[in-house]
Order: structure tokens, then C-alpha cells, then sequence
């Protein structure tokens, strides 16, 4: 309120002068000490009331009365001072700031100038009254503007304070309001951590349950993300690899270089569809490779995947093993099946020894080899006793004897073991179907011997088979024992019956011989000479006859084996022919021959096949004394049916399917009483009683076509005659039971 | 002195046809050789001999058979037969004391003076 003072005192001032100081009435001065008095009195008053707006508009208004009646009083000042005051009050109540009002005031102080000037009012523009009463309005104008600018400037404020208090106030609500829904929140998510830390907790344990499992597993796992990077691998795992399972956590697979077959398995089981997937892969580990089985599965919607791998590689290999010795062994029976397997066993095991053995006597003092393989080749088979070597525990024992190192020192008494710097030894016994021991095989190298499972395991697998191949091998020899007996006494009721014939065959012409020589020796010169001519006659033929028959007896015997090479069958059919040409001539035969074309080479020895058919058609010829047709057919046939000597099994003379040669000698003779077909092949049979019939033809020639593994049949033709019929193998089908082809 | 008649029954022609011309040289016998088995009982038949000789071993028809024939014959039953045979040797026949199936036996093998001697033995009456 200092600027009241102002005011105050302008308009003392302004009074005063115009009324001169001495003059001026009581009442203005009165008016001018109370108002003066007044403003003292406001400047006590607080703030607070003297900054409320009604507070200064009664400043204003009051003091726009007491001035006004002031100036009224006064009588001096004309209307347009009031004018001018009212318009000076106006202007600084509408004044937005002082500055502005104080240009107004200004503005109209200049106004008031030059107006009064221009009317001429006075002369003087520093006449005094001007020089009062700009003053005044000016500092009217400001005290005015002043105040109202302040009042204004109150509202404002208190407007602004009202508004500031309503804002507090909202705001002081919403705190109010977002306080009561934080502590819901957190009330909220109090009840979340708690859960969650529950969760976490059963979380922790089953991954601590499933890092248990995963470690315990005998299996090499990992998982990895799709980005080809470990996440985790099992202690399995990492052990193998020597390394912790957290070294591999994050570093891309691949990154030991062991198993590039397990890094592209991952590579494409990533980019493929499926979601599981096994395979085998071979990996190094040790600097030596094994076979695992890698089997994956996805998770996480494909963006990693485990991968468990499973150590095959001694069941692997076992089975390779087995596989091979299976291989090498199946075809084979009796004594190429124990060679075959002593051979793969020690080359697929990679031990240097391999045998199989029986037993010589009940007691087991005794054994004998069956097979042996020492290294590269086959030694002899051999003899020994079983004591003081490791068989003795095999065979006493009955079960697997192991030695895996220093057996010699075990053993000091075999001296085989030391010669053959035997440093190990398996060997497992084998039974017979009654439970008895009768024999063992085993394994023997020059170094330590380690696998003891693996080589126990396939040793015991053919044990079994050993021994029932062994049992097989016995009664096979025990048959054929008996049928060797069998046969002896047939080949000697043979050979008794072949002796009385060739006493026969022999003792007739010595008889005539015998009876000649009487005759002769009593025989004087009075005997007729032609007489004496026909017995000599009939002695020479006999001791031909006699002759003939041991010469064939001799070819009976002599034939056998034959030297066979491959012949043209047609040539040596012609060949045939021409020996017997004369004898074609004399007797008025003639040869009708279908030779076959392209015929396949048959082993044959050419000379003893030329007996045969020479045989044959002699036969043919002396069966047609009249003369008559010889045929001669050569052709290949194929066996579509069973037959007396044909069969469907290998070991049936000749088989279902297979392509023969055959050769027909027919004859238009007689034919052959079917009583004596039977006894055709029997030595001495002979229809014939001439020096040529000696009986013995058939016989050999059936001797010499068994040699050659064929066949001759022989029955009457439809049309009458003989037909002979000859039947040759076309391939040699025969596998020489030798070691199978390493490189197989 | 009357001729006595054999009749000689064996598929080889050489020895009948020496041992008929040693038989009849000595004027003994008058001797008939029949080669063919199946003609033994026709030319028994006919020739009414007072002995038959017959071998054994034969191509067609066993002596044993021949035999049989011949004794079923009313006729020729009661002429004696004597088996020839070329298996069994002179010592056999002694062991065997000469018979088989009731017939005596003689070994082929031998001398015509030998042969004889049986010849006479067994022509008997």
C-alpha cells in the first residue's frame, strides 16, 4: 500500500495547490488525513485481507468516492478533469498490466496536453495545474492499475489455489484410490511369489530327479538346440569324452571332431519333419571307433531336440562275428564243417589257435584233433593225452577252462604248449545228446587273451553244434561201417558167384582141351587126319576161349577208375562204328544214326567208352544174324520224372531237372526174355555161345558207365529188338569240399 | 559085345563132339551129344540111352531142371544120370561122395580114361 501513499499525497498535493496551501478547506484536508490515516490503518491489516478482492475493491471504490467527493468539494476542477479521472480509473481497470496502463495513463495524460493546449486553455505548457494534475492522474492511473492489476493478479492466484486445492484434492483421491489397488496388487503378488517359489521348488526337484536319471543312464545323451549348439549333456556323455557335461554347454556340436557322422545325423534331423528318429552311427572315442545307436526326439516345438546314444559296438561286433562264422560254416557237413570253423573262428577273433577235438576213449585220457588251424594253414590232425594240459580240465571238468595269460606256467608238463609259445586258452567241452563229453574246442594264442565274454559266448553257440555234428559224424561212420560189411558180403556172394563162373567159363574149354589132348595122344597113324585136324581145330578155340575169359575177367577187374577228358560223344560214337565195321559188313547190318547237334562236352575216357559202345553194337550185330537195322542215337534230355535211379535230392544218383546226355543202340533182333533182362549185368550171363560171348560184355560196360557216374538201361523196343540206352551227366556239379576262399 | 548107348547133354559142342569121338574110338559106346537142353528129353526119348550124361551149368536150362524132366518121364526115370560139372573139381566129388540131388556127379576135368570108369560104374544095369 505504498502506492496509496502516493496517490494520497497526489491528491494532497493537487488540492492543496490548487486551493494554495493556505486556503484550502478543512474538509479536504480532513478527507486527506483520513484517508491517509486509513492507509496506515490497511498497512496493519494481514495479508490475507488486504489480498482478497473484496477487500480492494472497496479500496477503489472508497477511495473513487472520497476522491470524487474531494474534488467535488473542491469546485475547482472542471467536468473534464472528472472525465479525465474516470477515464484514467477506466483505462487502468481494463488494463491487462501495468505496463500497459501506464502507457494508457500516458497516452491520456498526452492527450489531455495537447488537448488543452489546442483549445487554447493555456498557454503554457508548464503551467502549474497541468503540472499537478498530470501527476495525479498518472499516479491515479498506476496506483489504480496497480491495484487492480493485484486484485487480478489475486483471483488469479486464489483461482489458481482453488484449482491447485480441487487438483490436490483429485489427485489425493486417485492416490488414495491406486494406493488401495497396490496393495491389492501386491497382496496379489505375494500370492504369486509364494506360488511360484513353490513351483520352482517342485521344479528344482524334478530337474535334480531327471539330472539323476540322465546321469545314471548308461547312455550317451545330449541336447541340443535347433541352432546346432549343446544345451546339455549327460556326466555319461562327457565322461567318455573325458570332459565335464558343462564344457559342452553352448559351444556348437562337432567341436571334438569325433563323430562327423553324429554331427550330420544332427544337421539333418533338425531339417527333416519327423520328431523321432534312430539310426546307427560310428563315432571315435579312445582313438578307437564304435557303433552306437543314436535315437532323437524333439521337444520345445522342434527347437531342440535329445539325442541318446546307445553303445552297440560290442553286440556289434559279436554279431558281426557270429554272422561270419555262420556264413563260413553253414554249408558245410562233416569234416569241412570243423576245418571251417576252426579257420573263422580264429581269423574272426583274431586269436592265432583254433581247434576241435574228440574224445579217443570213454575215460577222456585221449583226445584226437578233428581240425586245426595254427595261424595261416591247417596243421595235421593229431593224437595226444589229455594230462597236465588245460583239455584235461575241459574234459574231466565239463565246463569252460580259461586261461587268459601265462597258461605255460600253468601247464609245465604239455610240451606242445611251450613249443607253440601258447601264452592263452579257452576251451569249452561239448556233449552228446545224452549228456556224455565227447569232445571240446577251444582257442589258444601266443599273446594275452582279453574278451572273455565275447569269445565264451560264440564258443559256446557252437559247441552245440559241434557236438551234434560230431554225434552225426559217428553214426554216419558207424553206417557206413555196417554197409561196408554189408557190402563185403555181398561183393563176396558176388565174387563167389563170379568165381563159379569164371570156373565155368575157364573150364570148359580146358575140358575140351583135356579131352583133345587124349584123344590126340592116343591118336596113331591110322586116324583120320581130317579127324585129327577138327579136334586140333577145336583145342585152338578153346584155348582162345580161355583166353578171352581171363582177358575179360581181367578188364572186369581192371576198370576202377577212368581217365576222363572232355570229348566230342558223337566222335567217339563214329569211332565205334568204324571198328566194327567189318563185322557191320559180314553180318549184313546196316547203321541208321541220329547223332544230336551241339552236343556239350563230356568227360569220358575216350577208350574205355569206345569198349562200351563197341561192346554194344556187337551185341546189336549178334543179335540180327540175318542182318537188320542198327540205329544209333545221340541226343540231350531233360529228367521231368521220378525215376528208379532219379530223386529229387542231391545225393540221388541223377535229379528232377537236370539235362542229360543220352545215347540209344537199338537192335531188330529178338529182343531179351524179360526172366533174363533182369540177370542181363550179371558176369557170365550170355545168350551167346560163341568164342565172342564171353559173358563178361555187359558187365564191364555197366562197370565203365558207373565209373563215368552215368546210367545203362536196358529193355526190349515196342517194335521187337533191344534198345540200350546210355545216360551221361552233363555238368560236373561236384564242390570240392576244400577251405572256403579267404577273400570270400 | 553090344555097344551101350549114353547120351551126352551140353551146350558146348566142341566137348561133346571130342568127347563123343574119344567114347566111341574105344568101341564101347555108341554116344549121342545133344547140345540144346529143351531137346534133352526128346532126344532121350528117342535115342533110348543107357546112360545120360548132363551137364550142369547150362545157357538156357539149368541140368538140375533136365533132370527133373527126365525123371518124370515113365520111361526114362530108370536110366541113370550122371551130372558133368566144370565148377566142381575131381577132389570135391570124392568128398561129396559123387551126388547131388540123389544124381552122382562127375568133374568135367577129366581124363577120358577116368571119365569112363564113372561111365561104367554107374551104367550099372
Amino acid at each position: 500500500m505504498v502506492l496509496r501513499y502516493t496517490l494520497i499525497i497526489a491528491m494532497a498535493y493537487l488540492l492543496l495547490v490548487e486551493h494554495g496551501f493556505s486556503s484550502t478547506p478543512r474538509v479536504l484536508l480532513l478527507l486527506i488525513v483520513a484517508a491517509l490515516a486509513s492507509n496506515v490503518l490497511i498497512s496493519r491489516l494481514p495479508p490475507r485481507i488486504t489480498n482478497s478482492t473484496g477487500f480492494n475493491s472497496c479500496i477503489v471504490v472508497g477511495d473513487t468516492v472520497w476522491i470524487t467527493v474531494a474534488f467535488l468539494y473542491s469546485g475547482v476542477f472542471g467536468a473534464e478533469f472528472f472525465y479525465l479521472y474516470f477515464f484514467v480509473l477506466l483505462v487502468a481497470a481494463i488494463g491487462e498490466n501495468l505496463g500497459l496502463i501506464v502507457v494508457g495513463v500516458i497516452a491520456v495524460c498526452i492527450g489531455y496536453i495537447s488537448v488543452s493546449y489546442a483549445t487554447g486553455g493555456t498557454s503554457w505548457l508548464w503551467s502549474s495545474q497541468l503540472l499537478i494534475r498530470i501527476p495525479f492522474l498518472f499516479t491515479a492511473g498506476a496506483f489504480y492499475g496497480h491495484l487492480v492489476n493485484r486484485v487480478r493478479r489475486e483471483q488469479h492466484r486464489a483461482s489458481e489455489e482453488a484449482q491447485a486445492v480441487t487438483r490436490l484434492e483429485k489427485i489425493q483421491q486417485e492416490l488414495a484410490e491406486y494406493s488401495s489397488q497396490l496393495e491389492q496388487v501386491n497382496m496379489n503378488l505375494e500370492r504369486e511369489i509364494a506360488e511360484r517359489k513353490r513351483a520352482e521348488a517342485a521344479f528344482q526337484e524334478a530337474r535334480d530327479q531327471l539330472r539323476a536319471v540322465l546321469d545314471a543312464v548308461p547312455a550317451s545323451v545330449s541336447w541340443i538346440s535347433s541352432d546346432l549348439k549343446y544345451l546339455g549333456v549327460n556326466r555319461h556323455l562327457a565322461a567318455l569324452y573325458k570332459f565335464v557335461p558343462e564344457a559342452f554347454v553352448g559351444r556348437e556340436i562337432g567341436f571334438l571332431k569325433t563323430s562327423p557322422e553324429f554331427t550330420e545325423y544332427v544337421r539333418q534331423f533338425f531339417t527333416s519333419p519327423v520328431t523321432e528318429a534312430s539310426q546307427e552311427i560310428i563315432t571315435e572315442i579312445d582313438g578307437s571307433l564304435r557303433s552306437f545307436l543314436m535315437i532323437a526326439r524333439k521337444y520345445s516345438q522342434g527347437h531342440a531336440a535329445v539325442f541318446a546314444g546307445i553303445d552297440i559296438d560290442e553286440r556289434k561286433r559279436a554279431e558281426e562275428t557270429l554272422r561270419m562264422i555262420v556264413e563260413g560254416t553253414s554249408p558245410t557237413i562233416g569234416g569241412d564243417f570243423f576245418r571251417s570253423l576252426v579257420r573263422h573262428l580264429a581269423v574272426t577273433l583274431q586269436i592265432r589257435f583254433a581247434f576241435v577235438s574228440e574224445l579217443v576213449d570213454e575215460q577222456g585220457k585221449r583226445l584226437r584233433t578233428l581240425a586245426f588251424w595254427k595261424g595261416k594253414d591247417f596243421g595235421e590232425n593229431f593224437e595226444y593225452g589229455t594230462k597236465g594240459t588245460p583239455c584235461e580240465d575241459v574234459i574231466i571238468g565239463k565246463e569252460v577252462s580259461y586261461y587268459p595269460e601265462g597258461v605255460q606256467k600253468l601247464f609245465p608238463e604239455d610240451p606242445w604248449l611251450a613249443e607253440a609259445r601258447v601264452e592263452s586258452y579257452l576251451g569249452i567241452p561239448f556233449f552228446s545228446s545224452s549228456g556224455k563229453v565227447i569232445g571240446h574246442m577251444g582257442v589258444m594264442h601266443d599273446k594275452p587273451m582279453g574278451e572273455e565274454h565275447r569269445i565264451k559266448s560264440i564258443l559256446t553257440i557252437f559247441a552245440t553244434r559241434v557236438g551234434v555234428e560230431l554225434e552225426r559224424k559217428r553214426a554216419e561212420e558207424e553206417l557206413r561201417a555196417t554197409q561196408l560189411q554189408l557190402m563185403q558180403s555181398a561183393k563176396l556172394e558176388s565174387v563167389g558167384r563170379l568165381a563159379a563162373g569164371v570156373a565155368h567159363e575157364v573150364k570148359n574149354p580146358l575140358a575140351i582141351i583135356q579131352q583133345g589132348t587124349a584123344y590126340l595122344s592116343q591118336a596113331s597113324f591110322a586116324t583120320d587126319e581130317d579127324t585129327v585136324a577138327l579136334v586140333l581145330e577145336k583145342m585152338e578155340n578153346a584155348v582162345n576161349r580161355a583166353d578171352g575169359v581171363v582177358r575179360g575177367l581181367l578188364d572186369f577187374s581192371a576198370p576202377t577208375s577212368v581217365e576222363v577228358r572232355p570229348a566230342e560223344l558223337n566222335a567217339v560214337v563214329e569211332q565205334s562204328l568204324l571198328l566194327v565195321k567189318h563185322e557191320l559188313v559180314k553180318a549184313h547190318v546196316s547203321v541208321d544214326k541220329v547223332l544230336g547237334e551241339n552236343l556239350p562236352l563230356l568227360k569220358l575216357d575216350r577208350h574205355k567208352i569206345e569198349q562200351v559202345f563197341v561192346n554194344l553194337f556187337m551185341n546189336a550185330i549178334q543179335a540180327m544174324p540175318e542182318g537188320g537195322m542198327l540205329t544209333v542215337k545221340t541226343a540231350t534230355k531233360k529228367l521231368t520224372e521220378l525215376g528208379s535211379d532219379v530223386g529229387r535230392r542231391k545225393t540221388d544218383g541223377f535229379r528232377i531237372g537236370e539235362t542229360l546226355i543220352v545215347v540209344e543202340v537199338e537192335d531188330a533182333g529178338t529182343g531179351i526174355p524179360d526172366e533174363e533182362l533182369v540177370r542181363v549185368f550179371d558176369p557170365f550171363f550170355t545168350t551167346k555161345r560163341t568164342i565172342k560171348g564171353t559173358g563178361l560184355g555187359l558187365s564191364v560196360t555197366q562197370k565203365i558207365i558207373e565209373l563215368h557216374r552215368g546210367m545203362i538201361d536196358i529193355s526190349n523196343r515196342q517194335e521187337g529188338g533191344v534198345r540200350v540206352a546210355l545216360m551221361f551227366k552233363t555238368d560236373e556239379g561236384h564242390v570240392d569240399a576244400e577251405e572256403t576262399n579267404p577273400a570270400h | 559085345m553090344q555097344k551101350k548107348r549114353i547120351l551126352l547133354i551140353d551146350d558146348e559142342p566142341d566137348f561133346t563132339s571130342l568127347l563123343k569121338l574119344t567114347l566111341e574110338k574105344s568101341g564101347a559106346y555108341e554116344v549121342r551129344e545133344e547140345n540144346r537142353a529143351e531137346h534133352a528129353l526128346a532126344a532121350a526119348t528117342a535115342f533110348k540111352p543107357d546112360l545120360i550124361l548132363l551137364d550142369v551149368m547150362m545157357a538156357n536150362v539149368q541140368g538140375g531142371e533136365v533132370a527133373a524132366q527126365l525123371q518124370a518121364d515113365e520111361m526114362l526115370k530108370e536110366t541113370p544120370v550122371v551130372f558133368l560139372t566144370a565148377v566142381v573139381a575131381k577132389e570135391e566129388v570124392k568128398k561129396r561122395s559123387g551126388m547131388i540131388g540123389g544124381h552122382p556127379f562127375i568133374a568135367k576135368l577129366t581124363s577120358p580114361e577116368q571119365l569112363m570108369v564113372s561111365i561104367e560104374k554107374y551104367l550099372g544095369g
